[in-house]
């Protein structure tokens, strides 16, 4: 359905104007651009523009809610120690971006050793959650709940939120997992994992602020 | 084309007509404010008026260009637009003269706001209020002249008004459910909420102050008048909103000082 | 138009795009764009028709207090069940009317419904870049929609803390009943049209920055397109606020966190929570509820620009100064929300900066107004019924402005806030001027949507009811204000400050919004009859210059048949001189038809028209 058509489209407009020769239009996130279209466009396709919109998006909730902790908390310092499984949650998420690096990277060079990179990611992504289902029940052992205070009550919304979007990013990693099934062809390939290890890069990001946002106000 | 004639002639005159009714009225304060009571209140209707009068000049010049433009530039068979796409004096001077008219008005806004929010006089009287679904309540200090603390949590049954059990301040401290004040003093209020947000509505005084729960806000102004003055809620505080009315009356120290001591003081003794 | 369909299903088939064949792919779970805008267009039109209705209820109440309408008991058996409103019901109303017009009429219809439709057809794209996206945001609007209606209808009644839901009231069930479960059903219904909107506006700004066909550049986008991206960034920057807000008062109100709350007496009873501020809540309200009206105003400018240009039969005055104050108008509208809260307790300081901001958002806003002005000089002007609107929205919007240079000036504001003078700016600037945009633009498109034309006459005496009656609703508004009148009360009759006189002045608002509301029935009428029965449109009833009106009428899926068409000018070449029409669509190369679009002098100071340049191309 991606192949460009090279029959020229019936056409009952008065007058067609035959254009001078044009390249073939890049898959522009919609399959169904005929031949001869020739979209004005940005550098990107759409696909990677609309997703640089949502993280645009999601970049705004986040900033919404830490800034929401910051007014509330008012300069009070953190009244709870953060566990240290943390910065295992931290070093996964870490590891994670570097294997969607890598996958990225051998996907671009046709290598079909990606698929594995793709699993590593999909694994230290179950293994943050654990991590992070680890952390909260440390708090809560702690006697640290969500309504403790409202350092605790904001940890465990922000990490919630980010977990959310965790599992989000599984689906994404499933849903290249498909596309290598059913042997997508090479350019839905790089769309859909290029999409993917976006998004987890920003995830990740997010999660790297998280902690910085909590280190700062433990000072 | 006809058509065209007859809607460009009504659509004119209704401008015209309209433009005429709105500035008739306004100008002839046909419905206007509550009588003013206070010195703040003073400078905020100056400035309204000084407001009034820039933006009035806009809205009428607007509506009677527009109504010109609809009757001089209806389509005419055979008529031809000009091309003009656009003309960048024009649009300077426009921006640069709306600006102009901002920055007095913002400069005189602004300087007004720093006044009415700056710090009472020492001199002032002071009430504080609380709020609740739906009344007010007027707190003065008792015989010892000093407000005691009052606090939420330490509202109960025997201590309605939550005053500390441990200010000495607070042992006979007065609660009203008017509001009254001497005249000849600025008056400072603070304004406390047991449960939801209120706001402190003196419309004669042209004052209001959301009254926040788990937050102290405050206003303060000088009356210039004697009188009985209304404090209708002014935010939305649940089902009781519209009856949560108020009763300020400002009157002379001496039958202030009448009233004051006919109220029976609430304080920790009981 | 049958030729076409043959024509456009050859043309499917040729190049191995699947038309959907069956109903439910054609007509319900629709991934073309001109399905989805109608049925944005539609479920709004039906939304904004329960809002209205409810305003009618309330407004009765208002002019004529404990009226008695026996038939009301069947619409609204909890709250009226004897045929009189009672307070919780007409708290309930208030809310739901604000909620619905905002969000679920004004912001659903300018986005979902224009946006879809205009977009992909005025830039030249065959449909929105990503059109399963854009399916799935119809629905989850649908979604949001049928959440706020059953929340009608729950024992506890709707929510009823107001449009904006200040917590602590719409936080505790027990402050207002309404915050049962009809606020968590507002707060689900509100988070799912975040989720519908941001879906929705990622496809309006990547289609319009990525997929305008050959020629089409940033600066020959009609200004609807503008409008309608710029008000699409605002929503996708703004929205996830308001969305953060609604979890963290979803906590307050069911896991004990004190996010908003602090530590209460309510109705005798202590709620123990520790420190939270609502003005936390109003700060994240505001920052998306003032980019939201925002929203809501400028596709409704970009409509009435397009459409002035047209009835004018001239180029829009001006259009690089009006894109640019679109762009400033967006960047400035999210340093100013806390404009609202002058008298909530915030920091004058920082009131102090918002006055600041507010006044200089009206620099850019009264050079669009001179531009609608200087587009009228000078014109042949045409009275359809759009242009009829257009006009009116230059009055609605001068009008509704003006009363914003008092409200942004925070001295002013103590005495004015959250009084029927606020009711009145807000509904004239934002609520009238948008919904002209909308009657303008459904009556300039209604014929390429349906291929249809709407009837002329019955359009105009909608228009003249509306733009009379509305005028008698709002402007009256003002002098309750001036009375310091405060919103949303249920009755005034304990109050001596009000003169007595304000009663006859709500009796003239309920009179006209009454008025207002039958002139809707004529357009409801208007609709559905011309769709059925109307006469046939040609494809370019306006004489417009525009790309959609180059494509055969209603539009085949994918837009054009064949090729996608070419854009050689900008689209306001109209009464170009020289040229043998007075208006040169789009496509038409500059060999055939002279072009303005570049010339730079500024003739106009003399209305001397010369220079066309012609020569630029090769």
């Amino acid at each position: 359905m991606d192949t460009p058509t090279d029959t020229a489209m019936v056409t009952t407009l008065e007058k067609s104007r035959p254009r001078s020769v044009v390249p073939p239009p890049p898959d522009r996130g919609n399959s169904w651009w005929g031949s001869d279209d020739d979209p004005q466009s940005l550098a990107v396709p759409s696909w990677q523009f609309g997703m640089w919109l949502g993280l645009g998006t999601l970049t705004v909730l986040f900033a919404a809610l830490s800034s929401a902790y910051i007014v509330r908390v008012g300069g009070e310092p953190l009244s709870f120690a953060l566990p240290s499984t943390l910065w295992i949650s931290t070093a996964i998420l870490v590891a994670n971006s570097i294997a969607l690096i890598q996958a990225r990277r051998l996907l671009a060079r046709k290598e079909q050793s990606f698929v594995r990179w793709l699993a590593v990611s999909f694994v230290f992504a179950l293994g943050f959650l654990v991590s992070q289902v680890i952390t909260w029940s440390i708090l809560a052992s702690q006697g640290v709940f969500m309504t403790a205070n409202p350092h605790s009550s904001f940890f465990y919304v922000l990490t919630a939120v980010h977990g959310l979007h965790v599992v989000g990013g599984l689906g994404a990693l499933l849903r290249c997992g498909v596309h290598v099934r059913r042997r997508s062809r090479w350019p839905q390939l790089v769309r859909a994992v290029g999409m993917t290890a976006t998004y987890w890069h920003f995830v990740d990001a997010v999660w790297l602020w998280i902690v910085f946002l909590f280190l700062w106000t433990s000072l | 084309m006809k058509l065209s004639s007859r809607q460009a002639f009504w659509y004119a005159a209704f401008l015209l007509v309209f433009t005429a009714i709105a500035a008739y009225t306004v100008a002839n304060k046909t419905w206007w404010f509550p009588p003013l009571a206070s010195v703040q209140g003073g400078e905020i209707d100056n400035l309204f008026m000084i407001t009034l009068v820039i933006t009035g000049i806009v809205f009428i010049a607007v509506h009677v260009v527009l109504a010109y433009f609809v009757w001089r530039y209806r389509g005419r068979p055979g008529g031809k637009a000009a091309y003009v796409t656009h003309n960048t004096p024009f649009e300077i001077t426009a921006a640069a003269t709306v600006a102009v008219a901002l920055v007095i008005l913002v400069g005189g806004g602004t300087t007004l706001w720093t006044k009415i929010q700056s710090p009472p006089p020492a001199d002032a009287f002071t009430v504080e209020v609380w709020a609740e679904q739906f009344r007010w309540t007027f707190h003065y200090p008792g015989a010892d002249g000093r407000m005691g603390n009052v606090d939420v949590r330490f509202i109960s049954d025997d201590n309605p008004y939550g005053l500390d059990p441990n200010d000495p301040y607070a042992k006979d401290d007065i609660f009203a459910t008017e509001m009254h004040v001497p005249y000849g003093k600025p008056i400072a209020v603070i304004l406390r909420s047991k449960d939801v947000l209120h706001s402190f509505f003196l419309p004669n005084f042209r004052m209001k102050m959301d009254v926040v729960p788990g937050m102290k806000t405050r206003m303060w102004f000088t009356p210039t008048q004697a009188g009985v003055f209304e404090i209708p809620c002014a935010e939305l505080c649940g089902v009781g909103h519209y009856i949560m009315r108020g009763v300020l009356t400002v009157e002379s120290p001496e039958q202030f000082n009448d009233w004051i001591s006919q109220q029976t003081p609430v304080g920790m003794s009981q | 138009m049958e030729s076409n369909v043959i024509a456009n299903a050859e043309a499917a088939v040729q190049t191995h795009h699947h038309e959907p064949q069956s109903f439910w792919t054609k007509y319900v779970f629709s991934q073309d764009h001109k399905v989805i805008a109608m049925q944005y267009m539609i479920t709004a039109l039906i939304m904004g028709f329960i809002g209205m209705v409810m305003s009618w209820i309330f407004r009765i109440q208002l002019a004529w207090p404990d009226h008695n309408l026996p038939f009301m008991r069947f619409l609204m058996p909890t709250n009226m069940e004897s045929g009189t409103l009672q307070t919780p019901g007409y708290y309930m109303l208030v809310t739901m009317h604000g909620t619905i017009m905002v969000f679920f009429l004004l912001t659903a219809i300018l986005t979902g419904g224009f946006g879809n439709f205009l977009i992909p057809l005025q830039v030249g794209a065959r449909d929105m870049a990503f059109p399963f996206l854009n399916m799935l945001s119809y629905w989850f609007y649908f979604l949001s929609c049928v959440v706020i209606t059953v929340s009608l209808f729950v024992s506890t009644g709707a929510a009823s803390a107001g449009w904006t839901s200040y917590p602590p009231l719409s936080a505790l069930a027990k402050a207002t009943p309404g915050s049962g479960l009809g606020q968590d059903l507002w707060l689900v219904a509100i988070a799912l049209f975040i989720v519908a909107s941001t879906m929705g506006s990622l496809n309006y700004v990547t289609t319009a920055l990525n997929m305008r066909t050959k020629g089409m550049t940033l600066m020959r986008m009609p200004l609807t397109v503008w409008g309608i991206i710029v008000a699409a960034v605002l929503g996708l920057f703004a929205f996830p606020a308001l969305f953060a807000g609604a979890v963290l008062l979803l906590l307050d109100r069911h896991l004990g966190t004190s996010f908003f709350l602090p530590h209460l007496v309510l109705g005798g009873e202590h709620i123990v929570r520790d420190g939270g501020s609502p003005l936390l809540w109003q700060h994240l309200f505001w920052f998306l509820g003032h980019p939201e009206v925002y929203i809501l105003i400028l596709p409704a400018m970009g409509i009435t620009s397009e459409i002035l240009s047209n009835g004018a039969r001239k180029p829009i005055f001006g259009y690089k100064v009006m894109v640019g104050s679109l762009v400033a108008i967006a960047f400035m509208s999210f340093i100013v929300w806390g404009h609202h809260m002058f008298v909530s307790g915030m920091n004058p300081w920082l009131g102090f900066a918002f006055v600041i901001t507010t006044l200089i958002i009206a620099v850019p806003s009264a050079i669009k107004t001179f531009n609608w002005l200087g587009t009228l000089w000078k014109g042949n002007i045409r009275f359809t019924t759009p242009m009829l609107y257009a006009i009116g929205f230059i009055s609605t919007f001068v009008t509704g402005g003006l009363t914003g240079i008092f409200l942004g000036n925070s001295a002013l504001d103590i005495p004015l806030h959250d009084t029927y003078f606020v009711v009145a700016h807000f509904h004239v600037v934002m609520g009238l001027s948008s919904v002209f945009g909308i009657f303008g633009g459904i009556y300039y498109w209604f014929p390429k949507m349906t291929g249809k034309m709407m009837s002329e006459r019955w359009g105009k005496v909608h228009f003249w009811l509306t733009f009379i009656g509305s005028y008698g609703v709002f402007w009256t508004m003002h002098y309750l204000g001036f009375m310091g009148m405060p919103r949303r009360y249920f009755s005034y009759e304990s109050y001596q400050f009000l003169p007595p006189s304000m009663h006859t002045l709500q009796i003239i608002i309920t009179i006209s919004a009454l008025i207002v509301g039958a002139a809707q029935l004529i357009f409801v009428v208007n609709f559905l009859y011309s769709w059925l029965r109307g006469p046939k449109a040609p494809d370019n009833p306006w004489q417009a210059t525009s790309l959609e009106w180059q494509a055969p009428t209603p539009p085949p899926h994918g837009n054009w048949v064949g090729q996608l068409p070419e854009v050689h000018r900008w689209p306001y070449d109209y009464s170009v001189p020289g040229a043998s029409v007075d208006f040169v669509p789009q496509t038409v190369p500059l060999e055939v038809e002279p072009s303005g679009e570049h010339h730079r002098t500024a003739v106009a100071v003399n209305g001397h028209t010369n220079g066309h340049s012609n020569g630029h191309h090769a």
